[in-house]
């Protein structure tokens, strides 16, 4: 019993990031929070093959991917020819609105092949080693980091970015003035 | 539903399996690299980057944005719906099995 109880309350300490994840993946958040709640429930129903120790966040992230593709493939993709609407919904995010910046990222983020996307975003954001986002995602290591390269180049030529990593403390002052191209 | 419900535990599994397949041969290979294990984020959990060599980390444009963008909604605290929708599943987990436990309530 008490051991549901742990369960539980981990899982409800990764929510946060699945939501992240899935709104990175599904564009929109109510897809995002609709893919959460699949998702949890799923856990909840295969707890029992969970094995205690092991990575249940990597777990968690996993079902969440297989339950998109799988949405994915049952809708035939149609939410692919809505582009501009994704980016509707989420500008109309509360949070989201006065972040400039960030919702050139967004725009960014979403021109990205979805492998790429998702590979960027579990190694950059979620915090998962290569090892493990390679296990999420089904495929080897080393394709994961050759999508991580690919998508950072794109997102540096998108957000007209040079020599990332040098970008330093001005990141504030492209706020302002606006991400200008690097010519 | 049920069907669907059994076919999705099927899927599980065969996920879980592989998963820990490959946890195992990766631990085997890389006793270095520690898996993250019990120690879920809070929140956000700023600059807590397993992945060392991402070139993605805080003094990258792109890592620093990617962050940010993802930390939007991370932060963001657990809406009420997953918390009911726990304790719903916790409650019909818990209410079949009394009810085909014979009745002996309190004792043992």
């Amino acid at each position: 019993m008490s051991q549901d109880v742990e369960f539980r309350r981990e899982l409800i300490s990764i929510i946060p990031n699945l939501r992240a994840f899935a709104a990175s993946l599904a564009g929109s958040f109510d897809r995002a929070d609709d893919l959460v709640q699949e998702t949890l429930v799923k856990a909840w129903d295969k707890q029992h093959t969970f094995q205690p120790g092991t990575n249940l966040k990597a777990w968690l992230f996993t079902i969440l991917r297989n339950e998109f593709y799988t949405q994915m493939r049952k809708k035939g993709r149609e939410v692919q020819d809505v582009d501009g609407i994704h980016a509707m919904q989420l500008a109309g995010h509360p949070e989201q609105q006065g972040h400039l910046d960030l919702q050139d990222f967004r725009k960014a983020l979403e021109q990205l092949p979805d492998d790429q996307r998702e590979a960027l975003i579990l190694i950059g954001a979620s915090g998962f080693s290569y090892e493990e986002a390679a296990d999420i995602c089904k495929c080897a290591v080393g394709t994961i980091k050759s999508r991580v390269s690919r998508a950072r180049t794109r997102m540096a030529d998108l957000l007209g970015i040079e020599g990332d990593g040098e970008f330093g403390p001005d990141s504030i002052s492209s706020q302002i003035i606006g991400v200008a191209p690097a010519a | 539903m049920e069907d669907r419900k059994n076919q999705l535990s099927a899927e599980t599994d065969q996920l879980n399996a592989e998963t820990l397949n490959r946890t195992m041969a990766g631990a085997a290979e890389a006793p270095a690299a520690a898996p993250e294990t019990d120690a879920p984020p809070a929140g956000g959990g700023d600059g807590a980057l397993a992945s060392d060599g991402a070139d993605l980390g805080t003094s990258s444009a792109i890592g620093r944005r990617l962050k940010a963008y993802y930390d939007d909604v991370a932060s963001e605290p657990v809406p009420d719906r997953f918390l009911m929708l726990l304790e719903a599943l916790d409650k019909a987990e818990a209410e079949p099995a009394r009810a085909v436990a014979p009745p002996q309530t309190g004792r043992r």
